[in-house]
C-alpha cells in the first residue's frame, strides 16, 4: 500500500477558476451599423429586440458591453462567432 | 438599385454597372481574405484538415486587424494561440460569403434572396464596410461629413457610402420588418 503524498498534492486556486467567470466584451467602433449589431445579438444569442437593442446602445454610449459570461471555452466561441460577424469583440477573466 | 421585399425574401434589382462594382469589390476582398496559399503549401497537413494554422501571425496592416483582431487585448500569447485556431476558419467564412455573392451576381440583373443567402450578403457587406472604413480611417463623429470630390479617397468614400445604404436597407427590409 502506499500513502497518499498530500503534502506534495498540486494547490488548486478553485476561487479564481471556479468563481469568476470569463466574460465576452464586444467594443465600439464607427464602422458597424446600430441596426447591424442589434441583428447580431439577436441572431446569435437569440436575445430580444429589446435586449439586443439596449446591449447595442450600451456599446455605442459606453464603448463597450459585456454580452456574455461563462468558461472560457464558451467565451472564446463567442468571440469567434463575433469576429465572424465583423464585431470587435475580446474575452477577459472577471 | 432597388431592394424591395418579396413574402419570405428579399429582391434586388440591380444595374450591370453596379454588379461589375460589386464583383470588383468581392474580388479585393477575396485577395484580403483568402488564406495564404504559401503559408497553407508548407504547413503540417494534419493541422490543416482540423483548421489550425500553424503559421499563423498577427496582421501587420490595419484592414487585416480590424477583419482579425486580437482575441485577447493585454495577451499577445493567448492571442496568437488563439488565432492559430480560429483564424483560418475566419478567412474561410470571408471567402465563402465572398464567392457566394458572386455566384448570386454571375449575369442576373434581377436577385431574389431567400434567408440564407440574405446572410451571406449581409456579412459580405459588412467586411467590405470594415475594410473600406478603416482604409478611410472613419471614426464616430466624423463619418457623416462630406468629402470634397479633389480628396483622393473621394471614390472610395462614395463606394462606402453606397455599401452602408445597401447594409442598411437589407436589414430594414429582410430582418426587422417581420420582427417588429
Amino acid at each position: 500500500m502506499t500513502a497518499t503524498p498530500l503534502d506534495t498534492l498540486p494547490e488548486l486556486d478553485l476561487e479564481s477558476e471556479l468563481d469568476r467567470p470569463w466574460s465576452t466584451t464586444v467594443w465600439d467602433d464607427p464602422i458597424n451599423l446600430m441596426t447591424y449589431v442589434t441583428y447580431v445579438f439577436m441572431d446569435y444569442f437569440e436575445f430580444s429586440k429589446e435586449k439586443a437593442d439596449y446591449l447595442m446602445l450600451l456599446v455605442h454610449t459606453e464603448g463597450k458591453a459585456t454580452v456574455s459570461t461563462g468558461s472560457r471555452e464558451a467565451m472564446e466561441k463567442d468571440v469567434a462567432a463575433m469576429h465572424t460577424y465583423g464585431l470587435w469583440a475580446t474575452l477577459a477573466k472577471d | 438599385m432597388e431592394i424591395n421585399p418579396d413574402g419570405e425574401n428579399v429582391v434586388i434589382l440591380i444595374e450591370p454597372f453596379e454588379a461589375k462594382i460589386l464583383s470588383d469589390l468581392a474580388h479585393q476582398l477575396l485577395d484580403i481574405t483568402a488564406p495564404n496559399s504559401e503559408v497553407v503549401a508548407n504547413e503540417d497537413p494534419l493541422a490543416a484538415l482540423i483548421g489550425i494554422d500553424s503559421q499563423a501571425a498577427k496582421p501587420t496592416d490595419p484592414i487585416s486587424n480590424r477583419l482579425f483582431p486580437d482575441a485577447y487585448p493585454d495577451d499577445p500569447e493567448a492571442s496568437m494561440e488563439f488565432r492559430r485556431f480560429t483564424e483560418r476558419s475566419l478567412r474561410e467564412t470571408n471567402v465563402n460569403r465572398a464567392k457566394s455573392v458572386l455566384a448570386d451576381l454571375e449575369g442576373q440583373s434581377t436577385l431574389t434572396l431567400h434567408s440564407d443567402q440574405w446572410k451571406e450578403w449581409v456579412g459580405f457587406l459588412n467586411s467590405l464596410r470594415l475594410a473600406l472604413g478603416t482604409r478611410l480611417e472613419v471614426e464616430q463623429d466624423t463619418w457623416t461629413q462630406e468629402r470634397s470630390e479633389s480628396d483622393p479617397l473621394y471614390q472610395i468614400f462614395e463606394l462606402y457610402n453606397w455599401l452602408t445604404w445597401m447594409q442598411e436597407s437589407l436589414i430594414s427590409i429582410g430582418y426587422f420588418r417581420e420582427k417588429r
